[in-house]
């Protein structure tokens, strides 16, 4: 019955997205908050007709998800103006070598450097790996400008990463390199 | 794709964002370029290792009792339907805290119950709870079974909690890449500003902002083209200015704020089940007797200026103006055709000869290529600026015209400097075109102006004498309305008209974005059609907040409102809503806005002539013939009709 198919999507949809929003939510208005926000959400999603929203999901828990925690953010922390600061938490790589958690330390403390609209990309893009179109429906931003931002945004990463000499410097000129390296490489 | 492009494409490429051709052309720079494959491969590490960094899990996850509650509600899903607030979850509820001991509604605690063995009916009151989640528990508070939710010590944010990179600057609004501002306003969530009449979820968007719209050329012109049996088109009908043509009595403001709020509703006369209308009312100030005014009239005298209803009417109207200043006040005249000419240097109000005779003499001749003409007339003003009184430039115009800026932007962005310099802009329009009629509006709304259509004699002495104050004199400025309506309570929302006012939400309290200014005791509305969860009926659905600025200053202070304190029957709502709603209706459906309900030309007829009265009778009444000429027109639409093959005439087109 359609109550039956309804009842699974919305449950493979909390199976699905339940850590990112929750990652998304801590980003947004912190751990304590976070879970009240995440469950908000999917409520609300029971209450929307599936066919409805079933194309662009990702989208529409995202943008409720954020609204509910700028919401909850305010109320909690009172801002008169609409501020917001984007959190973007440490993290311990379980088998990494003691090099690449310090890479990632640094990658992170420079992300946290970013202005938070940007540093807000970055989370829709790495965390919850939402796609550039989605990012700029959840936030508002212009399709080209996501582009533009994540581009500055791990620009200023990897120079920062340089200054602090844990990533090598990047070749300067456009030098054509005699090897005739003619491999066609896929996307990742 | 030169180098330079590719280069920027490299994490798009590397995130699998790019089209296939893009994708080939990439491919093919990372084929020769060397210093580029090094790059890529450095963006390949860097983007693997964040998003490694950035996936782990969660702090703080879902507890058990958040999980199941999710369970339920997507078991029983509450729908549309307004039974399922009835008796069975109450009951329920009640049932299960006979066998269970008292059901702990906070959310905070996990109660008698085990989480995980009992699927507790999330009786309404507990989402509530959940809502108002203040201060987090302090840990100590249960200690029984210590819920995940109730311990925030390991709270990862504190360290960036101080680093707060506001919203609402400019520069954040539309991020600035490579020196362009990205077009203004950007899409909004979920609802582009194209979509008119649609209904917005109110989960998704529980935020409405726009600014406020005084201009009532809309209205004018709809008059004018049925009145010349025309039927009356859906793109230059701004269902606001129609609205807000007529008065509608609000309780004048009180202290110090230069205006009012009034908020109030009744179920929807075309849908009254499902939805209600929500009215909310600004009233401006009346700051007494006129400020002295310095004046510059910019009048387009080109060849197609000629008309009756052009410029002998526009010299008729301006003379009305004239005879209403006096000794106090300044007036120049700069007109524009083939090129552009001070006709008259500032001269003082009192000399009425003069300046009526300086109108006479007017002609319309050559093209509309003037050039320089709104500089000219903005210089003029500035040199013989007031300070503290009136400084406006009053285009009037067919808006057919080349004002020696033709770029549409360029336009904009001159305007709008003008305007900064205190100098406002009045539109006035005569006989003009669709496109013309366009153009002028946004001329006004990027100016700090108001536009007005002057359609005869009548509206020119409407708006140059009657309410020459409200045209001129600007009480308060930058005016933005923004609504917050209660995603628990309002299922969805549509604000009826100001389709090209609307604000992003962060605009509203961004004092560089301009918004429409409400001149000496006008009065402006706005509706919003609203379906509620419930029955429609008393409640808090929502906040109205106001932002204005004194002419003078350049920070908005806040006003607030409160919300409807119920939806009465649309037959004993007051005259002036149920006037109101009329008029809407008429717009929406000349528009072709979608879910209408049972709204028609007849109807609409029928709920106008019942709220004929106030101050503005006799325009009520003109509005009903309006609408029963419409009526006509669309039984008429076509004329004829088909009897076994050949066609006859309708007899009521006779």
């Amino acid at each position: 019955m359609d109550d039956d198919t309804t009842e699974q999507w919305i449950l493979g949809v909390l199976r699905r997205y339940e850590e990112p929003l929750l990652r998304y939510a801590t980003a947004l208005c912190g751990a304590a908050l976070a879970p009240d926000v995440v469950q908000d959400t999917l409520l609300r999603l029971c209450r929307q007709r599936e066919a409805e929203v079933r194309d662009h999901v990702a989208q529409w828990l995202f943008t409720v998800c954020r609204n509910r925690a700028l919401e909850l953010r305010r109320k909690q922390y009172g801002d008169a103006e609409l501020d917001e600061d984007i959190a973007i938490p440490a993290a311990r790589l379980p088998h990494a070598t003691l090099e690449r958690q310090q890479l990632l330390d640094h990658a992170l403390a420079a992300l946290q450097e970013l202005p938070a609209r940007r540093r807000e990309v970055v989370v829709l893009k790495f965390s919850a790996e939402l796609s550039y179109r989605e990012i700029a429906e959840v936030t508002g931003l212009s399709l080209s400008n996501v582009g533009v931002i994540l581009h500055e945004a791990l620009k200023q990463v990897r120079e920062r990463l340089r200054e602090k000499g844990v990533l090598e410097e990047a070749p300067r000129s456009s030098g054509e390199l005699p090897q005739a390296n003619s491999k066609t490489r896929s996307a990742p | 794709m030169t180098r330079e492009q590719a280069h920027e494409r490299l994490e798009a490429y590397v995130l699998g964002e790019l089209s296939a051709t893009e994708r080939e052309r990439v491919e093919e720079w990372l084929a020769k370029d060397a210093a580029m494959e090094q790059d890529f491969r450095q963006l390949s590490e860097l983007t693997s290792l964040l998003g490694e960094g950035l996936r782990g899990k969660p702090e703080a996850p879902l507890p058990a009792l958040a999980r199941a509650r999710i369970r339920w509600r997507a078991w029983r899903p509450l729908g549309r339907s307004k039974a399922v607030f009835a008796l069975p979850l109450t009951a329920a509820l009640a049932l299960l805290s006979v066998f269970v001991g008292p059901v702990d509604l906070e959310p905070n605690s996990v109660g008698d119950a085990t989480a995980s063995s009992v699927v507790e009916p999330p009786a309404e009151s507990k989402v509530q709870a959940v809502e108002s989640a203040e201060p987090p528990r302090a840990p100590s508070r249960s200690p029984r079974k210590r819920s995940p939710i109730a311990a925030p010590s390991a709270d990862p944010a504190p360290a960036n909690r101080g680093r707060f990179d506001s919203f609402s600057s400019p520069e954040s609004a539309a991020p600035r890449v490579n020196g362009f501002r990205s077009a203004e306003p950007s899409r909004g969530p979920l609802s582009p500003a194209s979509e008119q009449g649609r209904f917005l979820d109110a989960d998704a968007e529980p935020v409405s902002t726009f600014s406020i719209d005084v201009d009532t050329a809309s209205y004018a012109r709809l008059r004018e083209t049925i009145q010349s049996g025309r039927t009356p088109s859906r793109a230059d009908t701004r269902i606001e200015e129609l609205v807000n043509y007529f008065h509608y009595d609000y309780p004048a403001p009180t202290g110090r704020a230069p205006v009012s709020i009034s908020v109030d509703a009744a179920r929807t006369p075309w849908d009254s089940e499902d939805s209600g209308l929500v009215r909310i009312g600004l009233r401006a100030r009346d700051p007494g007797p006129r400020s002295t005014s310095n004046l510059v009239f910019l009048i387009d005298v080109s060849a197609s200026m000629t008309p009756e209803n052009r410029l002998p009417l526009l010299k008729r109207a301006l003379g009305t103006l004239t005879r209403e200043l006096d000794a106090r006040d300044w007036v120049s005249i700069v007109v524009y055709a083939g090129r552009t000419a001070v006709l008259l240097e500032p001269t003082r109000g009192s000399d009425h000869e003069i300046i009526l005779r300086t109108l006479e003499g007017l002609s319309p001749h050559g093209s509309t290529n003037g050039s320089g003409g709104l500089q000219m007339a903005y210089d003029l003003a500035r040199r013989h600026f007031i300070s503290g009184g009136v400084n406006r430039v009053v285009l009037a115009t067919d808006g057919d015209f080349n004002l020696g800026i033709a770029d549409p932007d360029e336009l904009q962005q001159f305007i709008e400097r003008q305007a900064q310099s205190g100098v406002f802009l009045s539109v006035l329009g005569f006989g003009a075109s669709p496109s013309g009629d366009e153009r002028l509006d946004r001329l006004a709304n990027h100016g700090n102006g108001n536009y007005a259509y002057i359609d005869g004699e009548q509206e020119a002495e409407r708006v140059l004498s009657q309410q020459l104050r409200s045209t001129l004199q600007v009480v308060a400025k930058d005016v933005k309305v923004q609504v917050t309506f209660d995603p628990d309570e309002v299922e969805s929302y549509r604000l009826i008209g100001y389709d090209n006012r609307r604000l992003q939400r962060e605009d509203f309290a961004n004092d560089e974005r301009d918004a429409g200014d409400l001149g000496a005791a006008t009065v402006v509305t706005a509706l919003y059609e609203v379906k509620t969860r419930r029955e429609v009926n008393a409640r808090k659905l929502l906040s109205v907040d106001v932002r204005y600025k004194l002419p003078t200053e350049e920070s908005s202070r806040l006003l607030q409102g409160s919300g409807p304190s119920q939806f009465v029957l649309f037959d004993a709502a007051p005259r002036d809503l149920r006037f109101a709603a009329a008029v809407s209706a008429f717009g929406m459906l000349i528009r072709g806005y979608p879910d209408t309900g049972t709204a028609s030309y007849e109807l609409v007829e029928q709920w106008a002539e019942d709220a004929i009265g106030g101050k503005d009778a006799d325009e009520r009444r003109q509005f009903v013939d309006l609408v029963r000429a419409v009526a006509s027109m669309r039984t008429c639409a076509p004329p004829y009709f088909l009897q076994n093959g050949v066609r006859r005439v309708k007899p009521e087109c006779l």
